[in-house]
This record gives structure tokens, sequence and C-alpha cells, in this order.
């Protein structure tokens, strides 16, 4: 092995003694908007040499001189050939037309990729713009975060909570990306709704593991949803009126195939529709969110691109009170080809998530209080490629974050109090170096290292606690206050990476890798549902990062020709240094909030099955995972292991779509999975007139809740276009939960409201009914109405 | 802060309209009784006793059994003794005699001795501040069935210095408010062990706690005021520890939807003294009460004299 690796970083050395290598390099994009596409195939026939485009649509293939024919594929376009000479550096930028799916010559021209087994890329889902419209729609809107959790190892603690669990992984623990800037929270209306709005999302890949040396950050998984740039050929108009919300997006270029723009809006008003059905008193509420995602790109010349996007969202809530929270991001980048072989893309970002919450509409008598978190940050990535088995990536990473934990103010009888948590400050700087080689023509490894230094920073109080018995919080022992920049607590952690591939046979593969992260900034939380209340906190001096070590080992073989994609991935991932509260803590408004705190260990292991029928008039996929996630903390459920909060075993998705016509088409989705673990009583007690439950272990989720399984169905009608229709559009008729399921989200235990002495074990479900949505989906093709 | 924010995660759940709740049943573990002992004594004119009782099932409630064989003794950091009576069928120990006042600074000493166990504890008398007032007025609601109820407020200043907790209670026509929903606990004058405020007047939804309703609408069964009934504060200055098990105990019997906690056992200050032996429930603590009353009506709006 050693060997191997050492031969082949000397390949580039070699140039000088072989035959003369020349480089085929450019971008390939989409024919009808100039959108560069990410992770299109470019082989040269005859051989098994290729090539796979970056996330900006950028290849490069270095080749002896010689006669090529260069294939380039894309799922969902048609291949095109180019009969190349290539006797010197040349540049090939290549078009590819979309597919009309529904002709009857998919079968013939499809690309029926075999990248899964293909590609070294283990536990990594993709999903492009185009797969994203075939998806189940959820309320009559497809959504992205709502997809992903249909495919394996992805699981939610239950409807109405916001984030997704990966691979027993907290939410907190993906790194969410949006055009490289981080999303702390990526849903809207309590995790119905994800931000990303689907007409602006070009493509959208989470890691579950093996995660390359680029990303680092967060213990679980990388989300990392890349925005269209701006259909830079001709206007267009994409829209939706649905039941729930209402979207819009143009784009269109300002220069032709030099500058173009997309901005996309949506807009909910769920809280209008439901005024008749609200109980009686609470008809003024609001709940509704709004979102705004726009980016622009310059094509400056051949070897530079400038692009600048930005999200603007939010989400409010109130009645008599009011609360809302949201995101800004907002990214600039710089793409710079210092040659054919070696692409850069410099970024800058900027990310604010906000919370605010107002009781109380008079200014004497009035509580308001807000928390956000900004994260700026600047970054370098560099890529070279020696040829086309061998390619480096390396990277520079700063990033500054500002936590303003809470600040409120409280107004009682004209008298203000300021309630307020001190601001924190945090610095991270990161390296990483990474390299994929095929070493043979059945061996590929991607390996690499990450090194991330933290730094929390004043200015600020750092407080040092003593030690207690667990259950009681930590009794402060001394504060000490540091100026601007003062390293209060750093640390520094190396995360290597390393993915092999074993290729069978053209159908099938074998993969392994190993990976470590490490998380720097954790989400303060105990509630079942992650409430816009709780809070991002910083490692300090008091709370460790987060460590997590992964491995997995896969088989992923396809059938009849790429028709049937199946795998089998098995996982163990060690956690440590993970936040668990005492109990009873109160984590709100908390200026010693770390004396509550208790740290322990995790772990999650599970195997993952995965079925999907790519082609054919019935498509889809079944996806199983088996998995336990558990945590071990001293002072809880007796110190021994206990099931973390959103342990599912099983977990059961088949999704289906059926083309019934051109026009009309079905798609339907079930969910099965197992309850979540919910810690239960086993005595009571009277005190003071009051009946108290009381659990005699002492144990941590004794119990699981009944399990969640779902149908949902959904029907798109799309009327044949006339050719020159100016305007097309499609309806999507869908109904949730079909057989009117009341989902346990929880079970919890009450008193009776009217007999305090009777006590009962409720079952909570967040959606109890049926719910049926419509939407209208339209697009106007601005230049067909102009020549109209 | 506390009692804002499970205010506001409790009318989230409401908003979610259509969430709903069912009740089922559930096959739980039987775990093993325990002695429960619940001792609030107070200088208020009304019998004080010990009750002890053993924990039962938790769907049960005949199985929550009185313990009428248990020794109790009292005694303070002055060297007095206090007596019981015998105990009643309920498991009630009264005192022979009230307490006139209790002296700030002085401790007291309670000590069970049960099957063969002694549990002992011991709780320490605080300051409490007098009441100012009550005070009553007409207030629009957002909610309910009506447009405007009897606001009722106690009038009170925090004692000076930090670390002073204090317990709310609401009386109607002197029967004092017994409801999960509404255990009002305050630190120095406000909600959340996090405030650091100083002999303010207790925050408004601190004063306005002991109207029944509030802004959510009356607990079901309640009616709100009317003019004629008399409304009252029993103010307790309690220990910190003591409002820390309120507050958690507050959490339990409201924790759920969709921002449930996980359940925690509420924590006690009655221990064994053989520390391997088993575990005791609930709460000692001798505490000072301030009180006060006042009939609604048209006429005034307070209860000076």
């Amino acid at each position: 092995m050693k060997r191997i690796i050492l031969l082949s970083l000397l390949i580039p050395f070699l140039n000088l003694f072989s035959q003369e290598e020349y480089t085929l390099s450019g971008y390939i994009k989409d024919k009808s908007s100039g959108e560069s596409l990410i992770g299109a195939t470019i082989s040269i026939k005859d051989t098994k040499l290729g090539a796979v485009t970056n996330a900006y649509g950028f290849y490069s293939l270095t080749l002896p001189k010689g006669k090529y024919t260069a294939t380039a594929s894309y799922i969902g376009f048609e291949k095109l050939e180019k009969t190349i000479e290539l006797n010197k550096d040349t540049k090939l930028n290549i078009e590819l037309s979309t597919l009309d799916i529904l002709s009857d010559e998919v079968l013939v021209t499809a690309q029926k990729a075999n990248n899964n087994v293909a590609s070294i890329e283990m536990s990594t889902l993709e999903l492009s713009a185009q797969t994203l419209t075939r998806m189940p729609a959820l309320l009559g809107e497809t959504d992205v975060v709502k997809s992903i959790q249909l495919l394996p190892g992805i699981a939610s603690v239950g409807e109405g909570s916001t984030g997704f669990n990966v691979r027993g992984g907290g939410i907190d623990q993906n790194l969410v990306l949006l055009d490289e800037a981080p999303v702390y929270n990526s849903s809207h209306l309590f995790g119905f709704f994800s931000v990303f709005n689907p007409d602006a999302v070009k493509d959208v890949k989470l890691v579950k593991g093996g995660i390359p040396a680029e990303y680092g950050g967060r213990l679980s998984s990388i989300l990392d949803v890349r925005l269209k740039e701006g259909n830079n050929r001709k206007f267009n108009v994409d829209g939706g009126i649905g039941a729930i919300f209402s979207r819009l997006a143009i784009e269109g270029p300002i220069i032709e195939d030099k500058l173009s723009f997309l901005i996309a809006g949506r807009r909910s008003y769920i809280d209008v529709l439901a005024k008749p059905f609200l109980a009686d008193g609470l008809e003024d509420s609001k709940f509704y969110f709004y979102d705004l995602t726009a980016k622009t790109n310059w094509k400056i010349d051949e070897s530079n691109t400038l692009f600048a996007s930005g999200y603007f969202g939010r989400d409010v809530f109130g009645a008599g009170f009011g609360f809302d929270w949201g995101s800004q991001t907002f990214t600039t980048r710089w793409n710079h080809l210092f040659s054919d072989k070696l692409f850069s893309n410099l970024t800058y970002y900027y990310s604010n998530y906000d919370y605010k919450l107002q009781f109380g509409e008079d200014d004497q008598d009035v509580f308001k209080w807000q928390a956000n978190i900004v994260t700026q940050s600047v970054k370098y990535d560099l890529e070279y490629f020696f040829s086309p088995k061998n390619n480096i990536d390396f990277g520079i990473e700063a990033l500054y974050y500002d936590f303003v934990p809470g600040n409120a103010v409280g107004v009682s009888d004209g008298i203000s109090v300021p309630i307020s948590l001190d601001e924190q400050f945090a610095g991270q700087l990161s390296a990483y170096i990474g390299q994929e080689i095929d070493a043979s023509d059945d061996l590929s490894f991607k390996y690499g290292l990450r090194g991330s230094y933290y730094q929390y920073l004043g200015p600020g109080t750092a407080y040092y606690y003593g030690d207690t018995t667990v259950g009681i919080s930590k009794p402060l022992i001394s504060e000490e206050k540091f100026d601007d920049f003062a390293n209060i607590a750093d640390y520094f952690n190396l995360e290597p990476r390393f993915s092999v591939k074993y290729q069978i046979n053209e159908e099938s593969s074998l993969k392994a890798s190993y990976n470590r992260m490490a998380q720097y900034v954790h989400l303060v939380s105990n509630t079942a549902a992650s409430s816009p209340l709780d809070v991002w906190t910083p490692t300090t001096n008091n709370i460790k990062p987060e460590i997590a070590d992964q491995v997995a080992l896969g088989y992923f073989k396809n059938f009849d020709d790429n028709e049937w994609e199946t795998s089998v991935e098995v996982y163990y991932k060690d956690l440590k240094n993970q936040i668990e509260y005492r109990n009873g803590a109160d984590l709100l408004l908390n200026e010693y909030l770390e004396a509550d705190f208790l740290s322990g260990d995790g772990r999650a292991y599970g195997a993952e099955f995965y079925i999907k029928k790519n082609s054919g008039d019935l498509t889809g996929w079944i996806s199983y995972t088996l998995a336990r996630t558990e945590r071990q903390v001293n002072g809880i459920n007796n110190s021994d292991w206990f099931p973390a909060r959103f342990d599912r075993t099983h977990n059961l998705s088949i999704v289906g779509f059926y083309d019934l016509s051109k026009t009309w088409s079905l798609s339907a989705n079930f969910i099965l999975s197992s309850g979540t673990p919910g810690t239960f009583p086993t005595n009571r007690f009277e005190w003071q007139g009051y009946y108290i439950p009381h659990n005699e272990e002492g144990s941590r989720n004794n119990f699981r809740i009944p399990m969640t399984h779902r149908l949902d169905l959904s029907v798109t009608y799309d009327p044949e276009d006339e050719p020159n229709q100016w305007w097309t559009g499609k309806w999507v008729f869908s109904i949730y939960n079909v057989y009117n399921r009341k989902n346990p989200y929880s079970v919890y235990f009450r008193n009776n409201e009217n007999n305090p002495a009777v006590t009962e074990a409720v079952r909570f479900a967040v959606f109890g009914s049926i719910v049926p949505a419509i939407s209208y989906n339209f697009n106007f093709d601005v230049d067909k109405l102009i020549n109209d | 802060m506390t009692n804002m924010k499970k205010l506001i995660l409790i009318l989230f759940s409401a908003l979610l309209f259509t969430s709903c709740e069912d009740v089922i049943d559930v096959d739980l573990e039987e775990g093993k009784p325990q002695l429960t002992v619940d001792a609030i004594l107070t200088n208020l004119d009304e019998p004080q006793f010990v009750r002890l009782t053993l924990s039962g099932n938790y769907f049960d409630a005949s199985s929550v059994t009185p313990i009428t064989n248990a020794l109790v003794e009292l005694t303070d950091s002055d060297g007095n003794n206090y007596t019981f009576k015998s105990p009643d069928e309920n498991g009630k120990y009264e005192l022979d005699s009230q307490f006139d006042s209790l002296v700030v600074g002085r401790e007291y000493y309670l000590k069970v001795t049960y099957n063969n166990e002694v549990f002992t504890s011991k709780s320490v008398v605080r300051q409490v501040p007098a009441i100012d007032s009550i005070t009553w007025s007409r207030e629009n609601i957002p909610f309910g069935d009506v447009d405007s109820i009897w606001a009722v407020q106690f009038w009170a200043y925090d004692n000076p210095g930090l670390g002073d907790a204090y317990w709310v209670k609401a009386t109607r026509n002197g029967v004092v408010k017994i409801s999960p929903q509404s255990i009002t606990v305050a630190y120095d004058g406000s909600t959340g062990r996090g405030a650091k405020t100083d002999n303010i007047p207790f925050i408004l939804p601190i004063r306005a706690s002991i109207t029944p309703g509030g802004f959510a609408g009356p607990p079901d069964g309640e009616e709100f005021i009317e003019v004629g009934e008399t409304v009252g504060v029993q103010l307790f200055s309690i220990s910190l520890d003591f409002a820390e098990y309120l507050t958690i105990l507050q959490d339990q019997l409201n924790n759920g939807g969709l921002f449930a906690k996980p359940p925690t056992n509420l924590p006690t200050n009655i221990s064994n003294q053989n520390s391997n032996g088993s575990k005791a429930l609930g709460w000692f603590e001798v505490s000072n009460v301030s009180t006060d009353s006042g009939e609604i009506s048209w006429e005034r709006s307070n209860n000076r004299k």
C-alpha cells in the first residue's frame, strides 16, 4: 500500500520521462440555461479514464497526445460525444441538452449512471434539481430536507421537529451549507419545510460518512446545497400557488452568457387559511414564513468567474405575543483558473441566525428577548488535477464567531430590568490537504488530513466551576475577565480522513471509509423538539469540542445495466464530549449555564439497505435502516448507556413514482419507523395536594412510544404544451397521512384536568389528521412571450 | 422567565391546530414504594402537621398509603423540642401547638424513624416581606370567551440582598388554590434563576399570578373572579433549594407537547442517615408567610386602610 502511494505521488514527475501529455479541460453546462452541471462525467472512449466535474462544473483531464472520443453525460441529459485531436492544451466546454424524460427514447439514450458503483464516494446522496422535482410533494410542495429523510440513515425525531438526524447524530451535528454559508436552522414552520427554495436549488449533496478533508466543523453529516447561477441564456419565470405557500422565481441574463441573476421568493399564509378552524380567542394569531434567495454571477473571462448569493428568511409566530426567527446568509466567491490543471475558489461568507421574542405589548409591562449567532469566514480552496487518476485538493479557512446568547429586557411596572448574557466570541483556523488516486484499475483511494485550531476569545468572562455530586449545579469557584481577542481557551484537532474503493466488476464494488470530525459549536436544548428558544453555544474553557470517529463499509451492486441500484452499508460511530444536562436544568437566560452541563460519550451503529429502480414507468426506491444510537453520561440513568432521544430501531421508506401517461403521474410514499424512546414513571407520590410522578430506578428513556407509519399520495397533472406556448403549468394534488393515523410524537404523563388525582398517559401527535393540499406550478418563458 | 417560557410553549402546541392528544393505555413497570415526607410548616394560623405516606403505582391513586406507625420528632437550633399528636388515618402527624412567630435564622431539624430507618432534614427560617396591598382592576384580555376580567395583583418588595426565593400561593374566598399550572416561584422578585434583580416590587407576572385565569384563561373547572369574592395571597419566603424543587415540580406536572423535557425526579432534602439505605421523597421546609386579601368591588380598587 505504502509503495503504491509513494509511486503514485511520483506520477506527475514521470511526465518528464514519458510521452508528451496535454490537458483537456473546461466546463460542462446545461444548454438551455447555461447552468454549470455538478458531478457530470466526461469519459474517454476505449479507456478507463475520465473525470467528474467539481462544484463549479469544471473538469480537467491530462492525457497523452493523441486522438480521443470524449463522452459527456449527466443524469437527465442526453449524452454528447466529441472527437478531439489532443496535441496541445485544449479547452473543451460542453453543453448538454435536457432529456425529454417522457419520450420513448429514454431507454436508449438515457445515461444510466453507475456512479454509485464507480465513484469513490460512499455514504453520499446526491440530488440534482431535476431529481428534486420528481420527489414526493408534502402538502403539495417538494422539499429538500423532507426528501432526504426518505433515504437511508436519515431520521427525525418526529413531525414538527426542525432538523434531521444522520446516523444517530443530533440535529446540530449536520453542517448545512447554502452556497458554502452555514445555516443554523434549516427549517421553516417547525420542520415542515426547509429554508431551501427548490426553484433556486441546483444540487444537493448529503455526505453521511467517509467525509472528505475539505469539509469540517460538524460530526455527523454535510448537507451541501448549491444554488442555481441564474439562466444566462433567456429569462425564465417559475412559480407556484399552493394551499400552504406560494412562490415565484425570476432568472435571466443581464448580459447574455456573461452576467445573470436569480431571485426566488416564497411566502406562506397558512395562518390566514387556518383562521376559521382556530379555537376561540386565537383569531389574532400569526404563523407564517417568508424567504428570499438571490444569486448573481459574472463570467469575467475564461479563467475568472465571480458569484454573489444571499438568503433572507423569517418565521413569524404570535398570538398576543411576538416570536420570530430567521437566517440571513451572504456569500461571495471568486473562481480562478491558474492553469488548466489548477482550479481555485476564494470565498467570503456571512451568516446570521437570530431569534426574537416579545411578550406583552404595553411598554410598561413587557418582556423582550433576542439572541443571535453571526459567523464570518474567508476560505480558499484549490484543486490540482495531476492526471485522470490523481488529484489533490487543499485549502485553508479562517472563521470568526460572534454569539449573543440572550439580550433581554424586562419592563415591570415601568421599571426596566436588563437581563442579558455576555456576548461570546471565537475564532477557528482550518487547513486541509487531500488526494484522490486510482492506484490500479480496480483500487482507488481518497484520503486526507484536516487540522482545525479553535480559540475561545475575549472580550468576555470565563467561569470556573468546581465538582459536585451529579444532579446539582456545579458551584462557581472563580470568574476571570478577558480583553478583546485574548485567548481564553484553545483546542487543536487533527482530523484524518480515508476511503478506499475496490471495483469488483463493472456493476459492483466494495467501499470502506474512516473519518474523524471535530465540532466546536453546540446546540443547547433539552426539549423533545428543538424549539427556536434553543441557543447555540461555542466551545469554551468548560465545554470541550465534540469528536466523532466513524468507520463505514459498503457493498454496491447494480443490475440490468444500471436499471437497478442496490447497496448495503454498515457503520459505527464513536462520539466524545456529547453534552447532556443535569436533571431539571433551566437553560434559558442562565448565566451559569455551563454549571448544568454534563459531558458524556455516544455510540451509533447500524446497517442501511437501499434498492432503487431508475427507469421505466414505475421508478422509486426502498430504503431500510436498522440502527441504534446511545449515550452514556455519569449521573444519568445510573451512569449506564441509554438510548438517545432520537433513537429509532427500524426506519423504512418506500417511495414510488408511476407515469400513468404523458400528462398524469402518481407518487406515493410510505414510511414506517419504530417509536422513539421516552422516560416513563414507575410510581406516584403525594405532596401538598399534588400527585407527582416518580421514576424509582432513576432511569432515562426506559420505554418506547408506539411506532409511526404513514402513507402520502400525490397526483400530478402536467398538460401537454403547445410548441409556441409561452407559459406551462402543472397541478399537484397531494394527501398527507392518507389513512389518518395519529402518529405519536411523544407520550407524556399528566394529571387529569377535572380530577387531578387521576393520572393518565397521553399520546401527543403533531399531525393528527389527513392534510390535503393542492398547488399549481407555472413557468413563463419570457422570450417566447416577447416573440409572440 | 421559566413561567413565561412554559406559557409560550404551551401556546405553541395549541396553535398547531391539527395536533391532538389522546389518552392511551400504557403498561408501566412498578417501582418500590418509598417513604414520602410532606412537611411544610409555617406561622399561619392553622394546624401544622407532617404527613407521611408511601409512594404507590403511578396510575393507582389508592396505592398511596398513609404511614401511621412512624416516629416524628422536631427540634430547633435553640434547643426547643416540639411534640406531635398521634397520627390520624391519613398519616398526618399534627403539632401540639402552632408557631406564633418564626424566628429568622433559626434552624429546625426534622427526624422521622420508620421501618428501622432514620431520616433527617433541616430548614432555616428566612425573612418575609410584608404585603403592601392587594389591588384589582378590569383588564381586557386577548383570549377567552369574555372581553375583560378582574385582574388582581398583590404588591410587595423583594427582600434586600440577592438569593431570596418565594413561593406565591393564591387564595380565593379563603381557600388555597392547588393547581399544577399555578405553582408560582419568584427569585429576588423575578421569575427565572438568572435574574439579578433586587429589592424591586415583584414583577407583573408574579403579582398577577393570584388572579384566577391570568393570560390564558382559567384552568378548566374554574370561573373568573366576580365582585364580592375575596382574593388573597400567601407569600412564603423559602430557601433556594426549595425554590428549585418547586420549579422542577411545576415543570414535571406541565411537561408535555412538542417541547417536553425528559421527565426528571424531584430532588429531596430528606436524607437517610444510612446513605446506603432506602431513599425518601418529599420536602421539609419551615417558612415565614405573609398574607393579605381583598374583596373585589367596584367602589374601591385596593384594600389599603
